[in-house]
This record gives structure tokens, C-alpha cells and sequence, in this order.
């Protein structure tokens, strides 16, 4: 799964711990999600999209996507 | 500096680390008193209270046991999958272990309680060691 976390967070100007102060998550998890090693789980991933005020499926898309988009 | 600020812990890691050692704080002292106490002889843990003194320490185990639950219900999701990743290896490890320990004995070689020990002392270092390989690429 790939994500546009990284993406969105450096538009903001947020670091890792920012966003992850902002989810209540570690920033062990906002790196392993933004490297593609974890995928979050449903409700984190509402939680992403929420502060980012995006939709998930703008925020997650298949690895194989990525070519297409 | 973007660096250091890049990098700096969450606000919920710095409450879980507090919580984490506000748990585990109060077994570990009980655990280090408990063993001055048997290594010193007192109040007769080297004596008719040897049992006593001996089971005594499953007070602080458990409360170790009770810490580790607390922490990994306390862990995002993240960090307890990789928590119970670490756990499973450990166990494995073991339970192997403790197999083999059975099976040597069976075949009365080596030192039985010596053997146990280093085990669940060598599984708890497993454990330890997974979790940080498995959690070491994204500090």
C-alpha cells in the first residue's frame, strides 16, 4: 500500500512527531506508515484522513496504482 | 535541529514511557529488596522461611506480568503488533527451551534448574532483541 503522507505532512510543515502528537499515535508509526512498512488499520486511517481533511481513498491507493496516478 | 525536532518523541510515547515506568517501577524495587534479603540471610529466608521468601517473588513477577499486559494495551497499533511479534518469537524460544531442557534431562544431562534459568533468562533476551531489530529501521 502506498500513502501521500509524507506528501501532505511537508506542505503543512508538520514533522514526524507532529502529526504523530496529532493522531496520538507513536513516531515510530507515522514513519513505518509513510515508508509503506505498516499499513494502518481502518480507524487510523479514518483518523489520517480526518486531519489531513482528506479522503482515504485519496490518501491510500495499491502499490500498483502508483504508476497509473 | 529539523533533525532533532524531526525526530523528537510524540507526546503519547512520552505518557506511555512515564506510564510504563510508573508500572513497572514498584516490582523492580520489591524485586531487588526481595534479593538482598535472601542473598543477606534475613528474616530467616535462609532458614525455616526459605519457602516464604522463595514465593514471595511471584508478588513482583505477577506485577511484572500485569505491567507488560497494561503497556501493551497501551501501545498504538503499530507498536503492539510489533510487542506481539516479539512475544511470539520469545515464547517460541521457550518453549523450545524447555523441551529440550526435558529432553536432556530425560537423558540425565546437565543441571535441570540451572538449565531452566538461562533459558527464560535467554528467551527474555530474545524478546527484547526482536523487538528492537523489528522496530530499529524506523527510529
Amino acid at each position: 500500500m502506498k500513502n501521500r503522507l509524507r506528501e501532505l505532512r511537508a506542505a503543512r510543515r508538520w514533522s514526524q512527531a507532529d502529526l504523530a502528537d496529532r493522531l496520538d499515535v507513536s513516531r515510530q508509526t507515522v514513519y513505518a506508515i509513510e515508508n509503506g512498512r505498516y499499513d494502518p488499520s481502518l480507524p487510523l486511517a479514518f483518523k489520517i484522513a480526518a486531519v489531513f481533511g482528506e479522503r482515504i481513498e485519496d490518501l491510500f491507493f495499491p502499490a500498483e496504482e502508483e504508476a497509473e496516478v | 535541529m529539523e533533525k532533532s525536532k524531526e525526530r523528537r518523541t510524540s507526546r503519547s510515547d512520552e505518557a506511555r514511557a512515564r506510564a510504563q515506568l510508573l508500572d513497572w517501577l514498584p516490582a523492580v524495587i520489591v524485586l531487588v529488596l526481595l534479593s538482598l534479603v535472601v542473598e543477606f540471610g534475613l528474616f530467616g529466608s535462609d532458614g525455616s522461611w526459605d519457602l516464604f521468601w522463595s514465593l514471595l517473588n511471584l508478588a513482583p513477577v505477577l506485577w511484572i506480568v500485569r505491567a507488560v499486559v497494561r503497556g501493551l494495551r497501551r501501545a498504538d497499533e503499530y507498536q503492539a503488533r510489533r510487542q506481539l511479534e516479539a512475544m511470539a518469537i520469545g515464547f517460541g524460544v521457550q518453549t523450545t527451551a524447555l523441551f529440550t531442557i526435558g529432553q536432556l534431562q530425560a537423558a540425565e544431562v546437565g543441571n535441570l534448574r540451572q538449565l531452566v534459568q538461562i533459558s527464560f533468562i535467554g528467551s527474555i533476551l530474545v524478546w527484547i532483541a526482536v523487538l528492537w531489530l523489528k522496530t530499529v529501521r524506523v527510529r
